[in-house]
């Protein structure tokens, strides 16, 4: 069965990309404009096997939705991958600190995108 | 693939475009309200955020130019996030006038628009960089994303690399997965695993969220130690790892496989001793050597345990109809399996009954000097184990009887010398095992219990009649009725006539037993005989017409048949001769007016009383059972004889027996000449009623 990601950006067009990549590769794909959106479709029962977030976002950010849905039922232990810029280095341990599973570093090729999902995603 | 994506690079760029405008409108206005409200975090949380969005969706979609341009204006506005930098007019027009060469390099190519002048650009980067005090930066650092390489495509010679990878324990709280980082070593190149299990605690410590395992592994790759390293990029910072490459030179695998694990073990241990102290964390499982859980979820699991214990029962005996080998060994293993699982579960809530024991050093010290006594504490078998809720339940009954024994038992410290005894007192508390009890006895060496005495007392307070014929047994039974006391006058530590009363009700209500020895001048030990665990038994289910009973193994004796020729040769007395030895029975059937034909041959199951040997007589003997005890509820708490039921494999109940309480009973019920004995027929058909309601839909507490 397609493995289901929640793509998290407000950039449309990355999330528009990101899309494109992820369904030519099986993926179902799922997104949201901020973390606040990103949990409103987790808490109405979206159920996915991976969540790849940005960290800057407005509304809710990425930390904050990490922290979140790793408080949620079902979601302790799902993999979370976060987009940041490569002159994030702090965000990466921050991310950590919030509970991401691990990072991609913008620009992320397709290549890269798929080859990392399936680093942290059993049977993808 | 790549085609796919490229196919839409176009689109992309063009959709990047149209959202670029957007924001770079957005932060145009939000520069210029900035101008009003410079403290507005909001306002700069926006910039930040849009600049963020020029830079990284940017460089994603072949505005790179324009990504490395806006990197230290992001930067500068991180600072001014992060309340590092002062915001001022001077930023302000910088990035006014940064916007304008974005805008330019944005719509680069396009009719009509000046292209970005590279000389602004640099003296906007060099204004900014001053404000912010950013240092111009070097090429940006290795990007380290991960791209593992198809071992395939891997060229170089093979090495043998030795990698010992130990994750922290949080490493799954973060979504990772170590087997799968396993799985992708593997895929590198040869790889020879060993997963490391000293550190799993046991079952009952064990925090399912943790990990507790780490890996020796060898891998033989033509990847090298970056591709390695590479694998566990995302935990990296999280656990311990070491890539070594291994000793000897690339040794052939198939050589190394099946002596790896000797020598990695070997290895292992050597640097376990050479390992720094402050990296073992994950190693040693000290820091989690015992868990604090909330008693609630022990009970929720020992409940769950004993329910599981019931079905098993119920797939034993459908594995028992149905010749079928394969459930047989089914059935066989899950019975093995739940039966270490009961034994595990009831382990964990095993405790020492230590601390009960020592906190009264203190009662006892205290006592000793309101009462001005000298008495000292000792005790014995403080290692004995029973279960926390009987140990919980034990704290009271036990300070009643110490304080009994002070205030009553040890004599004054002028007859004590007048006696020849020493001046110090002793109070001893000891615990033992006992088959499935446990004995915990309470003893002083003080003046003993005075039977004549208690005996005048009952009868002044109108608990037994003035001729009554009493042993002494059952006089110091009367020191636990309600309302007794001898006490000349009530003292503040005890005499009001309630503890020993509490005692036994306590006592009672955890299925044990009271006895008490006592001997003039001497000293007093009152013993409490109390059950391991309260859960769960060993018994053994028997039949009496279509009704089912368990008696508790622990005081099951022996079994040996009843024919008629023994009934008649005992010439109607209830008694039975075993081996010689004469001994009294009762006739369940008779006794719980359970009106069926009684079978030619019956059996008698000889058990283990306060008041001797007793010979329990039933219809048939089916064996062994392990029974969850479930509560027959408040309606028939008066019932003594029964401790509780239990559904059986088929669904049908069985009425667990006390048969202590059931000697009690028949002995007193033909002392008096009545037929005792209530009608356990119309308890078991009624119970059955209720068990079949709550078993057809079992009440989950989860």
């Amino acid at each position: 069965m397609a493995k289901t990601i929640l793509v998290v950006d407000d950039s449309i067009t990355m999330v528009m990309s990101l899309k494109s990549t992820l369904t030519l590769n099986g993926f179902q794909v799922e997104s949201a404009g901020n973390g606040r959106e990103a949990l409103d479709k987790l808490a109405a029962g979206l159920k996915p096997d991976l969540i790849v977030t940005d960290v800057n976002m407005p509304v809710m950010g990425g930390m904050e939705l990490i922290r979140k849905t790793r408080a949620m039922p079902g979601l302790k232990f799902i993999p979370i991958l976060t987009l940041t810029t490569e002159s994030e280095l702090a965000k990466r341990s921050e991310g950590k600190l919030a509970g991401a599973t691990g990072w991609l570093v913008k620009p992320v090729s397709g290549n890269d995108l798929v080859a990392v999902i399936k680093k942290v995603l059993p049977g993808a | 693939m790549k085609e796919a994506v490229a196919g839409n690079a176009e689109q992309f760029k063009h959709s990047f475009r149209e959202e670029a405008r957007e924001i770079l409108t957005e932060l145009e206005s939000a520069l210029l309200g900035l101008h009003e409200n410079r403290g507005d975090k909001e306002v700069i949380g926006r910039i930040f955020r849009g600049l963020h969005t020029i830079k990284g969706s940017g460089s994603m979609f072949g505005f790179e130019r324009m990504a490395a341009f806006t990197h230290d204006l992001e930067t500068a506005y991180d600072h001014v996030r992060n309340g590092r930098l002062e915001i001022g007019s001077e930023l302000i027009d910088l990035t006014l006038a940064a916007l304008d060469q974005i805008a330019a390099m944005l719509e680069e190519g396009a009719e009509g628009v000046a292209p970005a002048d590279p000389a602004v650009c640099a003296g906007i980067l060099a204004g900014v960089r001053k404000l912010a005090s950013i240092e111009e930066e070097t090429k940006p650092a290795k990007k380290s994303q991960p791209a593992p390489e198809p071992p395939a495509a891997a060229a170089g010679p093979i090495e043998s690399w030795r990698i010992r990878f130990a994750p922290g324990p949080d490493l799954m709280r973060f979504g990772a997965k170590p087997s799968l980082l396993v799985n992708e070593l593997g895929q590198l190149g040869e790889l020879a695993a060993r997963a490391v299990l000293d550190a799993v605690p046991p079952l009952g410590e064990i925090d399912p969220e943790r990990c507790y395992v780490r890996w020796e592994m060898e891998l033989a790759t033509a990847a090298g130690a970056e591709a390695i390293r590479d694998v566990f990029i995302f935990v990296e910072d999280t656990c311990e790892l070491t890539i070594e490459p291994a000793a000897g030179a690339a040794p052939a695998l198939e050589e190394t496989r099946p002596a790896s694990e000797a020598e990695i073990t070997a290895r292992a241990l050597a640097e376990k001793r050479n390992a720094t102290p402050g990296r073992r964390t994950y190693d040693t499982p000290d820091n989690a050597s015992s868990l604090r859980v909330p008693a609630a979820k022990l009970d929720l699991f020992v409940n769950l345990v004993g329910e599981l214990v019931t079905v098993q029962a119920r797939l034993s005996e459908i594995a028992a109809k149905h010749d079928d080998p394969e459930i047989a060994a089914v059935s066989e293993e899950v019975e093995r399996l739940t039966s270490s699982l009961r034994d595990n579960s009831m382990n964990i809530r095993m405790m020492p009954i230590r601390a009960t024991f020592e906190k009264f050093r203190r009662l006892v010290h205290d006592l000793a000097r309101d009462l001005g006594k000298n008495v000292e504490l000792t005790i014995e078998g403080a290692d004995t184990e029973l279960d926390k809720t009987v140990i919980d339940q034990l704290s009271d009954p036990l300070m009643h009887l110490i304080r009994n024994s002070m205030d009553h038992g040890i004599e004054p410290a002028a007859l004590r010398a007048a006696r020849g005894k020493r001046p110090t007192a002793t109070i001893h508390l000891a615990a033992k095992h006992s088959g499935a009890s446990v004995l915990i006895a309470v003893s002083d060496d003080g003046g003993g219990i005075d039977a004549e005495a208690v005996r005048n007392r009952a009868i002044e307070r109108g608990l037994v009649a003035a001729g009554a014929d009493l042993t002494e047994a059952e006089i110091f039974a009367l020191l636990f009725q309600p309302g007794f006391s001898t006490a000349k006058q009530i003292t503040d530590v005890s005499g009001r006539g309630v503890g020993m009363d509490v005692v036994r009700q306590r006592v009672d209500s955890l299925r044990g037993s009271i006895n008490v020895a006592s001997k003039a001048a001497e000293g007093t030990t009152v013993t409490l005989r109390l059950p391991l665990t309260l859960a769960i038994i060993d018994g053994l289910l028997v039949s009496i017409g279509d009704a089912f009973f368990v008696l508790p193994l622990a005081n099951v004796l022996e079994c040996v048949e009843l024919t008629q020729a023994d009934v008649e040769r005992a010439n109607g007395k209830h008694i039975a001769d075993v081996r010689g030895e004469i001994v009294p029975y009762i006739r369940l059937r008779e006794h719980f007016g359970i009106r069926t034909p009684r079978p030619e041959i019956e059996q008698i199951m000889i058990a283990s009383t306060e008041g001797g040997r007793y010979g329990f007589v039933v219809d048939k003997v089916l064996g062994n059972c392990q029974t969850v005890i479930k509560n027959l509820g408040r309606f028939y708490r008066h019932v003594k004889v029964v401790s509780g039921a239990t559904i059986l494999g088929d669904g049908s109940v069985a009425l667990v027996l006390d048969p202590e309480r059931v000697a009690h009973d028949a002995v007193r019920a033909t002392a008096h000449g009545v037929r005792a004995g209530p009608s356990v027929a119309a308890i078991a058909a009624a119970v059955k009623q209720s068990l079949r309601g709550r078993s057809a839909a079992p009440q989950r507490t989860v």
